[in-house]
This record gives structure tokens, C-alpha cells and sequence, in this order.
């Protein structure tokens, strides 16, 4: 592993992580301001412990968007790769809260991740497709008018 | 070859026509280095040896620590130049800057396609890929005429 390359990486997942950890801290003590329940401080280090997890996997992810591979791929593919990764971490972290599995209520999710995350990877595919159509008319204009007039 | 040099008092900035009964290595090779004569920079490749780096042929120029480098499809030339002078030096020969560390040469990207978090992929006429930062993107895009882009 090249060492400027693992600290880019780390430089740039750790935030996205640590980010993403405290929205959880919030998200689940909203939870339980409408559930009127109270937050098991075990639950808290285990949310700790999921995210060391997903600071892994973001890492990864990052390492692999600097590479030649990935950055000649669309953005939609590497979603395709660590959409599931991410889920099947909150999937697993969500039965070991509850304390065990339910298998209606776990298809049920499965399907609901399935549909959403279809969707927004289309959106996603299109709204790229777009911009980069745009952006590739302008580079073909903008050269066009520097080229050397060959007349 | 016939070689005709004509001065005209009334034109505003030099031209050259080339005329040619067929398109062939000589007329490509004149083309090039009409195009690239009075722009080059002294560039130090891998052996040491200082040579002439024309500035059409460098595909994109980058600051590695200390030093800069100057990236053609053929090799790399260290340039004694900094990269904030390099900036001002080759803006009007279509360069920008698209990262802290990197200038690319407009002429050079093969195509362009949006990335994760605004940043911007671009495919260089080599085969190589660049990433335009985010703090760079507006420049970028401005650079080359697009609408959205920052106003300089």
C-alpha cells in the first residue's frame, strides 16, 4: 500500500465517519424521546463499536475511489459494491439490539432498502449522466474554439 | 519545400498557412512545431540531462514535496520553476489549475465526468485520470466556458 495514498484515505473517511456517528447519536435519542424509552449505555458503545466497523469499510472505500479502476467507473457501481456492505452492517447491528431475528420484519427492510436504493442510484445515474453530457459539450466547444485553424 | 516569409505591417499578430498536396509526417510535424515554437520550458528527465519541454505536449504539470513536474505522454520532466509561476506563465496557453498540487492542460482532457462529494473525473488524451478538487471545480468549469461556473 502506497503511504500517501493510505493517509489520503484516512484523512478523508475518518470525517465522513465520525459524521455519520454522531447523526446516530442524535437519530437514536430523538428515537427515544418519541418512544419515551431511555438509551442503554451499552447500545451506545455497541453504535461505537458498529462505526469502527464502518470506518473500515469507509476506508476502503475511499482507498478504492483513488484508484485507476474506480475512477474509471461510475460513481453508481462503487455505490453498487458498498450500498449492501453498509446495509448488511445495520442490519446485523439492529438484530443484536433487539435481541434477535424477525424474519417478516427483516425481508420487509430488505425489500424497502432494495426499492429505495434502486431508485436513488437511477436518479443518481441519470442526473450524472446529464451533468456529464453538459460538461463534455462545453470541453468539445471550448476546443473547437482554441483548435488550430486548419482551413 | 518552398518556404515563403511575407511582411505584412497591417496585421495584428502573425500567421502561418501551411499548404499541402497531401497530409503527411512533414506537414504534421511543421503544424506541431509551429504550434509549439516560442513555448517551452526547460525540463530536467530522468537521466539528468536538461531538454526543451514544449508546453502543447505536456499533458499536465504537478508539485510532488518540493518539486515540480511536468507530465508529457512520452515521460517527466522536473521544471525549476514553482507551480504558482508555472500558473500565471501558462494560463493564456490554456492551462488551470485543478488541484493544490495539480495545472492540467485544457487541450489535453479527453473527457469530462462528474465525481462524488463536486468533485470532478477528467480522462486525459493518455489514458490517465485526474481528480479537479472541489475547491477548484467552479474555476475549472469557468475555464472552460461553462455556465455555473465562478466569474474571474
Amino acid at each position: 500500500m502506497n503511504r500517501s495514498r493510505v493517509k489520503f484515505s484516512l484523512i478523508r473517511s475518518l470525517p465522513i465517519t465520525a459524521g455519520t456517528f454522531i447523526l446516530s447519536i442524535v437519530l437514536s435519542a430523538v428515537g427515544a424521546i418519541i418512544d419515551g424509552g431511555l438509551i442503554d449505555p451499552w447500545h451506545i458503545l455497541v453504535i461505537f463499536g458498529m462505526f469502527i466497523i464502518i470506518g473500515v469499510v469507509n476506508f476502503f472505500r475511499v482507498f478504492i475511489d483513488d484508484s485507476k479502476w474506480a475512477r474509471s467507473k461510475p460513481s453508481v457501481v462503487k455505490n453498487f459494491i458498498f450500498g449492501p456492505i453498509y446495509f448488511t452492517l445495520a442490519m446485523a447491528f439492529t438484530i443484536y439490539v433487539t435481541g434477535g431475528v424477525y424474519f417478516p420484519y427483516l425481508i420487509g427492510m430488505g425489500l424497502l432498502f432494495l426499492a429505495i436504493f434502486m431508485i436513488m442510484q437511477t436518479v443518481t445515474y441519470f442526473v450524472a449522466k446529464k451533468k456529464t453530457d453538459q460538461m463534455n459539450d462545453a470541453l468539445k466547444i471550448f476546443l473547437k474554439e482554441h483548435e488550430v485553424n486548419e482551413d | 519545400m518552398k518556404l515563403f516569409l511575407r511582411e505584412i505591417p497591417t496585421l495584428s499578430e502573425t500567421e502561418v498557412e501551411v499548404r499541402f498536396r497531401e497530409r503527411d509526417q512533414e506537414v504534421d510535424n511543421l503544424v506541431r512545431s509551429i504550434s509549439s515554437s516560442g513555448d517551452a520550458l526547460a525540463g530536467i528527465n530522468d537521466k539528468g540531462d536538461t531538454e526543451m519541454v514544449y508546453v502543447s505536449q505536456i499533458l499536465y504539470i504537478e508539485a510532488v514535496d518540493r518539486d515540480v513536474f511536468a507530465y508529457k505522454a512520452s515521460g517527466v520532466y522536473r521544471i525549476r520553476k514553482t507551480l504558482y509561476e508555472l500558473e500565471d506563465d501558462l494560463r493564456e496557453k490554456l492551462f488551470v489549475r485543478i488541484s493544490k498540487s495539480t495545472i492540467v492542460n485544457i487541450k489535453a482532457i479527453k473527457s469530462i465526468a462528474p465525481e462524488d462529494f463536486r468533485r470532478i473525473k477528467l480522462l486525459l488524451n493518455n489514458g490517465e485520470y485526474l481528480v479537479v478538487s472541489r475547491s477548484y471545480a467552479n474555476d475549472f468549469k469557468s475555464a472552460i466556458g461553462m455556465k455555473g461556473g465562478s466569474e474571474k
